[in-house]
């Protein structure tokens, strides 16, 4: 029973079906190989939402047509999704969309490592000596004193946000960043986010007309 | 090719990554170019002794997993021109770095460093063979009480065990105002007791946490005893011969306190 | 300092200390764990309780160095009073 041509696996937005199109002869194939797979536990998909990861490039316009009737029919699944195998590790998390985020209610501790597709919003301090990665913004209401990286992925428009922003190293996509040493530490809220090839730093003040 | 030595002790909290500090510092203010290694992976302080918290971008972690050049990962020392840290990852674990990549890191560094001081966390797991695997001496650090000498029996077994059987012992957190009331062991006490030969004896000082603080090694603080007594030490580790520090001219107490004041000795 | 010292009866800590340190490193060193002592010391009065009657309440085994011997090495002493002979004579 281990065919790693197909695999599937479940998570809490649903079940995916990995495909890897190169291992089989043609698409017959593969089908065949599906309908067998999904066989084994088929009452399972009834009603479920299906996402197929493959190489869409080797499925044609009837070929899809085909293999969704089988889904929908056979197997009763609610709803298909197909996403792209090839482009899947390529795509970087682009723009800010509110639909990815990642919340979390506590101080995050030294040693501790948060890592998200998404953005992440800390209501807590981010201690010194933890690290936090995201394909997203991260947002922080309270102390950041540890390792970020956001926009982890390459998506350089993504911003790091802080009540008090004092972080060991600072990342946005590919560039990187230190608080400067010396200087005094501000006691307001502050903006993290790149600028032309660097990253700038701007306070959060809700006058502007100061 | 330089020398590489560990301190050790077995108890924790005895002082070893303070006399890693110090001797490192003090080591490099004589002129040698020093690398300081933190061992203790997961709960790394050598950075915050040293004062370079703010700087670590690559760690110990990332030069065994490959992830940066050994040199991209050395951080140099604020105050001191041939003095670095290999400082260590706090989110890892000591279980995430073997033996052979730490004798790896520690006889590359040999090659360009005349001393390669290593900070063995407490313990005698994975932490203490990781960091005793490249050493080719040891330090072992005691403080004046059962609980400590014990332990550092039990590590000196260990490194004997191991075939390294060049060591010297630092008795730290000495208050001699105690050791003379009878409050405490003193220095012959624990040399009956572990037939080790002694490399150094620090006294208990206050400037040390002001130090600690700071992120500045006592060893650069002349007014203070047990900056002394590390300048000493590492004047040693060098072959120097040094003759130990008369610990009874630093009393505490009203009198002397008293004499301090209108300049009697 | 030394005067008092002489019509003290009282040991001062760090001679308590020491003394509990040797024990204790001798044995540390002898390897011999707690476990290991206590079935020591049952074997040893089962075969003595054959031939003698043992008074339980004040028996005492433990590891220690003897001065007599050279090297320092540890020592199992054992004492063990004996209340009669169980062999009639």
């Amino acid at each position: 029973m281990f065919d790693d041509n197909i695999i599937i696996k479940g998570n809490r937005d649903g079940i995916n079906a990995i495909i890897n199109m190169n291992k089989f002869k043609d698409f017959d194939e593969m089908l065949e190989a599906l309908i067998k797979r999904l066989s084994i536990g088929k009452v399972f998909y009834k009603g479920s939402t299906l996402k197929i990861t493959t190489e869409i490039k080797y499925i044609n316009e009837k070929q899809f047509g085909k293999l969704k009737n089988v889904l929908f029919e056979q197997f009763l699944i609610k709803d298909c999704i197909f996403e792209d195998k090839e482009e899947k590790s390529s795509k970087t998390f682009s723009g800010i969309y509110e639909g990815r985020t990642k919340f979390l209610r506590r101080t995050v501790r030294s040693g501790q490592v948060i890592n998200y597709p998404g953005n992440v919003v800390i209501i807590g301090d981010v201690n010194a000596g933890s690290e936090i990665y995201a394909a997203g913004n991260i947002i922080v209401l309270g102390a950041l004193r540890g390792y970020v990286h956001a926009g982890f992925g390459g998506n350089s428009k993504s911003i790091v946000a802080a009540f008090y922003l004092q972080p060991e190293i600072l990342q946005i996509a590919d560039i990187m960043t230190r608080s400067p040493e010396d200087s005094p530490k501000p006691q307001y809220p502050e903006v993290a986010r790149v600028k032309g090839d660097t990253i700038i730093v701007e306070p959060y003040l809700l006058n502007k007309f100061i | 090719m330089g020398e590489s030595i560990v301190v050790t002790s077995g108890k924790g909290g005895v002082g070893k990554t303070t006399t890693t500090a110090n001797i490192g510092t003090g080591l490099a203010a004589l002129g040698k170019s020093v690398v300081v290694i933190d061992g203790d992976t997961g709960l790394r302080n050598l950075d915050v002794l040293m004062g370079l918290e703010n700087r670590i971008v690559f760690t110990l972690l990332d030069v065994v997993e490959n992830k940066c050049r050994l040199k991209q990962a050395l951080i140099k020392d604020k105050r001191l021109p041939n003095l670095y840290l290999l400082p260590t990852a706090q989110t890892r674990d000591k279980d995430d770095v073997t033996p052979e990549q730490m004798l790896n890191l520690v006889t590359e560094l040999k090659k360009e460093f005349d001393y390669v001081i290593i900070d063995c966390p407490a313990g005698i797991e994975q932490g203490f063979e990781n960091a005793i695997v490249g050493a080719d001496r040891a330090l072992i650090v005691v403080n004046p009480e059962v609980t400590s000498v014990r332990d550092s029996d039990r590590v000196i077994g260990k490194l004997d065990a191991r075939g390294l059987e060049n060591h010297h012992l630092i008795v730290n957190r000495i208050n001699y105002q105690m050791t003379k009331n009878g409050d405490m062991l003193d220095v012959n006490d624990i040399m009956d007791s572990l037939a080790i030969k002694l490399i150094g004896v620090v006294p208990d000082d206050r400037t040390i946490t002001v130090s600690t603080n700071k992120g500045e090694p006592v060893v650069l603080d002349n007014k203070a005893y047990a900056g002394q007594a590390f300048r000493n030490i590492a004047r040693r580790i060098t072959g120097e011969s040094v003759p130990l520090m008369d610990l009874s001219s630093n009393q505490e107490g009203f009198f002397s306190s008293l004499k301090k004041m209108f300049g009697i000795k | 300092m030394e005067l008092f010292k002489i019509f003290s009866t009282k040991a001062s800590s760090k001679d308590v200390a020491k003394e509990r340190l040797k024990l204790i490193l001798i044995h540390d060193r002898s390897k011999i764990s707690p476990e290991l002592l206590e079935s020591i010391k049952e074997d040893i009065l089962r075969v003595l309780s054959k031939y003698v009657e043992i008074d339980n309440g004040e028996i005492d085994v433990k590891i220690t160095s003897t001065e007599e011997i050279q090297g320092d090495s540890p020592a199992l002493i054992a004492s063990i009073p004996i209340k009669r002979m169980k062999n009639d004579v």
